[in-house]
């Protein structure tokens, strides 16, 4: 299953640098997965002797990710971050580790998180930085970020490249963007020495997702390329146990667990599931910073 | 006419539009604080309602003055076969609307994604019932004249406006 968005750039994986891109070949590719309207969509995109236009594509992706912080926006991606990487900081302070720690919000988009952190969850030793290989979006974020006076910095790059590491890594509806062979890959790249802990948060599949994931959209996406997106999330996010199986295979020197699978005290399944993860010399702080909440960890084996 | 019935409409017909400009203007903004912003664009939709409500209202007083007898009790039942529809669904979306008020973020959310959702959803399925249900009992060619005046923009203005403020934003160098 593909998402549009993913199609529209491509990056030379040696330099990083931005790749032409063929109209014709992506339709192709969405219609050899029987996604006729989404090749109908990108067939209508302006391109220039058959590429697509790069400055177009930026807008609309930049129109794409402000529609899509509606969804942010809705089910308080902000605060649910910032829920759960308290504890972390809060163990980091406990074990006497010395700030400023580093949270990294990878694939950052237009940087709704990292925005909404640095205004409601500032702290003087915590410094929040939203890193996409997008320059478009990474530009509209810092934009962003100064029109409200935030203090917080964006990166174009390789969020496991920087020249100032994460200490914690924190996604919000980017782990279905990775094929589940390449889960594994992701989760190792955790094991950095700075590494200290993470916090990843996406969708859950369910029998009712593609359903409530279409109404949503439907109604609150206006381009194509966002509501067609949008179900597709819903549809390919990887079973919460696929995402601990890789992530205690190839990130084993963290402490793994997974939140919020069901609704408290209903077998209803969530919306939205959490996966967290600290080295293991933090486990016991961490689950003594999350207080009561400790108990709806389930560990990741 | 009947000037309660005239009122209420009035009413409605406003509170759309002012919501019209409130989702006109969603997801087009990405700051954190925008209250303002859609406060604005609500109260300028609204505001952008008042003179086509009131030719409307001008047209139908014109008919009904040089209309045949009866039709003034014609257009007075239509108005509340009307809010018959109309009012059921705007006291729902209003009900809905007091929800987002309370301090739970959570029963917020769900009043959004549960009721707002789907009430936008058959919002032109709710007009067209509304206007063919208010002039198809008695289908004078008045009343199917102002009953197209009022159906056809609101069914089709919103969805040509946000392709069109689209459209501007994509086409923007």
């Amino acid at each position: 299953m593909l998402e549009i968005t993913d199609l529209l750039i491509a990056f030379d994986p040696a330099t990083g640098v931005r790749r032409p891109v063929c109209r014709a070949e992506i339709a192709q590719r969405l219609l050899a997965e029987g996604e006729t309207r989404a090749a109908t969509a990108v067939q209508r995109l302006p391109a220039v002797d058959g590429l697509l236009d790069d400055d177009y594509v930026d807008r609309l992706l930049v129109s794409v990710h402000c529609e899509i912080q509606r969804l942010s926006e809705e089910f308080r991606h902000g605060a649910r971050m910032a829920a759960l990487i308290d504890p972390i900081l809060n163990a980091m302070r406990a074990s006497g580790l010395r700030g400023p720690y580093r949270v990294v919000d990878i694939g950052c988009g237009t940087g709704y998180v990292v925005r909404w952190l640095s205004r409601n969850a500032a702290s003087p030793d915590v410094e929040y930085v939203g890193v996409d290989y997008n320059e478009a979006l990474v530009r509209e974020a810092e934009r962003l970020a100064r029109a409200e006076n935030l203090h917080c910095s964006f990166v174009a790059a390789d969020a496991f490249g920087l020249r100032d590491p994460a200490h914690i890594l924190v996604s919000t509806g980017v782990l279905h963007h990775f094929p589940a062979a390449d889960l594994g890959r992701f989760f190792a790249s955790h094991e950095a020495d700075t590494t200290v802990g993470y916090v990843h948060i996406d969708f859950q599949p369910s029998k009712i997702a593609p359903l409530g994931a279409w109404l949503f959209h439907r109604t609150r996406m206006r381009l194509a390329i966002s509501r067609f997106d949008g179900i597709q999330s819903a549809r390919r996010a990887h079973q919460p146990e696929l995402i601990g199986r890789a992530a205690a295979t190839h990130a084993p020197s963290f402490e793994n667990w997974i939140l919020g699978q069901r609704v408290r005290h209903t077998p209803l399944p969530c919306v939205l599931t959490s996966v967290i993860g600290v080295r293991r010399s933090l486990a016991d702080e961490t689950t003594a910073a999350f207080g009561g909440r400790a108990r709806a960890l389930e560990p990741m084996t | 006419m009947n000037g309660q019935a005239l009122a209420a409409l009035w009413i409605l017909v406003s509170l759309d539009c002012a919501l019209m400009g409130y989702r006109l203007a969603m997801g087009r903004s990405a700051l954190l604080d925008k209250r303002r912003y859609h406060q604005r664009r609500s109260l300028r939709a609204a505001a952008v309602g008042q003179p086509a409500l009131a030719a409307v209202t001008l047209l139908t007083a014109c008919l009904v003055a040089a209309g045949p007898v009866g039709i003034d009790g014609a257009f007075n039942a239509a108005m509340v076969r009307l809010l018959v529809v109309a009012v059921p669904y705007a006291a729902c979306i209003l009900a809905t609307t007091a929800v987002c008020i309370l301090p739970s973020v959570s029963a917020r959310t769900a009043a959004s994604i549960v009721i707002f959702g789907p009430f936008t959803l058959i919002r032109p399925l709710v007009v067209s019932i509304a206007v063919l249900y208010a002039v198809l009992p008695d289908p004078r060619w008045q009343l199917v004249l102002v009953g197209f005046i009022v159906a056809v923009p609101g069914v089709l203005l919103e969805p040509c406006l946000d392709r069109r403020i689209s459209h501007n934003l994509l086409r923007r160098a």
